[in-house]
């Protein structure tokens, strides 16, 4: 980095800090750092495009040098001896690395030969590194294969972020109710220690094991190298980018069907479950409340949604099993595969799927949505309501996971239900502003915001597309996708003007 | 007497048999029945099924080489509807029934497709990705208002209508596209000679219906849709695949129908 450069980037950071109440230099490293990482990942897909020969290699190495560069002179200029991060700084941490990373996501689609626009290609790599697998590109069957790798690094990379984050950083921001899974030791006095490296570093260590297995697997079931490859890191990721403009349903296959069933339930189980299994504790899998709340979900939508399409469509129940499992857990996971149309199933179908893209999976997954946790608990809070209005005398708690509730964590998680639906309500009126329809409005944000991928009817419906919609529509479904992953309050707070003040 | 009575009544027999074979013969023709994975797209509004290739009655998609123009970016917009008609179908369970209504004096029928309930025309319209060619009010101007307002697909910004755009006209910026051969030409940016970031380039641009004679004569044309464009030898001749039906070639894989058999033989 020449002298030049050194001196404006310093010169910024050091007028930020003297407005700022925190200093941010620690927020602008780690992005740095992170950025330095993310050019590697561009690196990957261009060896693929070398490799197998395809002319669309020169933008993944182009971004990547543009991205390492401007990653290295961050860390650079911002480096000072820091050993913690405040709930400040995490804060703006958080926000920013999702905005900054995708910016610089979005080059190779920039630059690749796709021509697509600015809009498109932020819209891909938010919709990829959020892992909500919304797309707008079509033609996915002849796409160079670089794109496609590119499209399940984003989206593998943002699975592992968000666990990482969940596990790490939002349980001591005390975001919707989250608080309650601090792990011990792991936070003093309001300050992250090193050990969120140690712990991010054996998750990482979960996901490529899965990653690994799914691969194998999917190879034995007859996906080529490239499609065993993508479809192993979106589906562990509840991504749902796929090779193919049909999707799963492409290969219509049942092994392949069965195989992203169980790689999909698993990546929306809690992660930290699956390295206490591995240490021998396989109790604390089978205990959890929230891992039998979640598989009763999917057993019972599956189950509900597979009887009508014996009953009204005249499949043949195993046929019926098939499809209505690998349809509603893709829904539900957030990962936004399809193995059909299901919004031809009719409206029973329809309004399960629109209903189960909100409920996601489990904390400290890389599954989107509300998450199971906190229906329980807004479940448990209602039911101990319901009973003091007999009882009024009575001592009744909310618990979770056998154990009593605080206050504090119960309004969370209303705080978070009131700011979601807000939200949701907010985007959707927005988009019809824009001058959608209200079913691919209303459905829209709801799979925005959840992370989910395709939404109902027929322009964002499983085979419809997000490329027809507007530029506005697809800006604010980049919001939704941003404020949905970031668990809503986390982009809230840094609107809120008290947090730059002392 | 009664003899030819008998005759008259055999004859009449069969006459009304025949009437009613030819009959049946016609539906059975008028509608074909095909599963999602065996239909073939030509471009937006074409598809091809069992050999016969099927204009989708009432649309008029964007041609597979033109371009759109929204927020002064332009795309591929013949491409991709084409492309989002493929998805629509990949996406299907259920057959595909299509309502053969009448040739257009080529080798192309017009028909009307539906798939699950869902009508193919009607679906192409209702995201942008095609215009109502028909001159009866109904429905699907109603569809296609709604998606003008909402800017969906090519309402987001210009476009040639496919009818004037088969007759030459272009957006000048189009225009300008079509010229450009490579990604890496017309960068104006060296260092030590190096072009440092490469230019888009919009793939599929202008004329790019390519034309074939095979070794018995017959001659084919392919879109980039089909999945041996890339490879089939020939170069891009035709601007639409109706040019090239109208000049009397064959969409690759097609049948060859006795009307057009001569014309293909040329």
């Amino acid at each position: 980095m020449n002298d030049l450069t050194r001196t404006m980037v310093a010169g910024f950071g050091a007028s930020r800090r003297s407005l700022l109440a925190f200093d941010t230099r620690p927020v602008f490293f780690t992005i740095g750092a992170l950025l330095m990482i993310l050019s590697l990942g561009m690196c990957g897909p261009g060896f693929v495009d070398l490799y197998v020969g395809n002319d669309g290699w020169p933008a993944f190495f182009i971004s990547g040098g543009l991205t390492l560069f401007v990653g290295t002179a961050l860390v650079l200029a911002y480096r000072a001896p820091f050993r913690a991060i405040s709930i400040r700084q995490a804060y703006l941490l958080t926000a920013l690395i999702w905005v900054v990373l995708t910016l610089f996501a979005s080059l190779p689609f920039l630059f690749a030969p796709l021509s697509l626009s600015f809009t498109d290609a932020y819209f891909e790599a938010m919709s990829g590194i959020t892992t909500t697998g919304s797309t707008v590109l079509t033609g996915l069957d002849s796409m160079p294969d670089g794109i496609l790798v590119w499209r399940a690094v984003l989206q593998w990379l943002g699975g592992l972020g968000i666990v990482v984050m969940t596990i790490c950083i939002l349980p001591m921001m005390r975001v919707g109710g989250m608080q309650m899974f601090r792990v011990e030791a792991f936070e003093t006095d309001g300050k992250m220690l090193p050990r969120a490296g140690q712990l991010s570093a054996r998750v990482s260590l979960v996901l490529i094991a899965f990653t690994v297995l799914l691969v194998i697997a999917l190879s034995l079931a007859g996906m080529n190298g490239t499609e065993a490859v993508v479809h192993a890191m979106t589906t562990i990721a509840t991504g749902g980018y796929s090779t193919s403009d049909g999707s799963v349903g492409h290969f219509d296959s049942a092994a392949i069907d069965l195989i992203i069933i169980a790689g999909m339930t698993a990546g929306g189980i809690p992660f930290l479950l699956f390295l206490r299994a591995v240490h021998g504790d396989w109790r604390s899998l089978m205990r959890d409340s929230q891992v039998r709340a979640f598989l009763a979900v999917l057993a019972v939508a599956t189950a509900s949604v597979a009887l009508w399409l014996v009953a009204r469509q005249g499949f043949s129940p195993l046929q019926a099993l098939r499809y209505s499992a690998f349809n509603v857990i893709s829904i539900t996971t957030g990962t936004g595969y399809a193995s059909a149309d299901y919004t031809q199933w009719g409206s029973f179908p329809s309004g399960v799927m629109f209903v189960l893209m909100f409920v996601g999976g489990c904390y400290g997954s890389t599954a989107c949505g509300m998450k199971i946790f906190r229906f329980q608990i807004l479940a448990s809070v209602s039911s101990v309501q319901i009973r003091r209005l007999f009882r009024p005398n009575a001592v009744i708690f909310p618990t979770f996971n056998h154990r009593p509730l605080s206050e504090e964590v119960a309004n969370s998680v209303v705080g978070y239900f009131f700011f979601f639906i807000l939200f949701w309500a907010g985007l959707s009126i927005a988009l019809t502003f824009d001058g959608l329809d209200l079913v691919t409005a209303l459905s829209g944000a709801g799979t925005a915001m959840a992370n989910v991928g395709p939404g109902l009817g027929n322009i964002i419906g499983p085979a419809g597309t997000f490329q027809s919609l507007p530029d506005l529509s697809k800006w604010l479904l980049v919001a939704g996708m941003l404020v949905g992953r970031l668990e809503v309050f986390t982009i809230f707070v840094i609107f809120t003007p008290s947090f730059w003040r002392d | 007497m009664a003899s030819i009575q008998k005759i008259r009544g055999i004859a009449l027999a069969a006459a009304v048999l025949g009437v009613a074979v030819t009959l049946a013969s016609t539906a059975s023709a008028a509608e074909i029945v095909a599963a999602p994975k065996q239909v073939g797209v030509v471009d937006g509004d074409t598809i091809q099924i069992d050999g016969r290739v099927l204009n989708l009655v009432r649309i008029d998609a964007p041609e597979i080489g033109q371009l759109c123009k929204s927020g002064g970016h332009l795309w591929a917009c013949g491409m991709d509807s084409g492309r989002a008609l493929q998805k629509l179908l990949a996406m299907q369970l259920d057959q595909v029934v299509c309502h053969v209504s009448d040739k257009n004096g080529g080798a192309m029928e017009t028909a009307s497709c539906s798939v699950g309930g869902r009508d193919l025309s009607e679906a192409m319209v209702a995201n942008g990705m095609a215009t109502d060619a028909g001159d009866d009010p109904g429905a699907l101007k109603t569809v296609q208002a709604q998606a003008k307002s909402a800017g969906l697909g090519i309402w987001a910004g210009e476009f040639v209508p496919p009818a004037r755009w088969r007759q030459g006209e272009r957006l000048v910026a189009e225009r300008m596209a079509e010229t450009t051969t490579s990604q890496w030409d017309g960068f104006p940016y060296k260092v030590f000679g190096v072009r440092v970031l490469p230019v888009p380039r919009v793939h599929h641009a202008g004329c790019v219906v390519k034309a074939r004679t095979t070794d018995d004569g017959r001659h084919e044309f392919a879109t980039p849709l089909d999945p041996s464009y890339e490879v089939i030898p020939g170069e891009p001749s035709f601007c639409s695949d109706d040019e090239a039906e109208r000049d009397g070639w064959l969409h690759i894989g097609q049948s060859e129908h006795p009307s057009t058999k001569s014309l293909a033989r040329r």
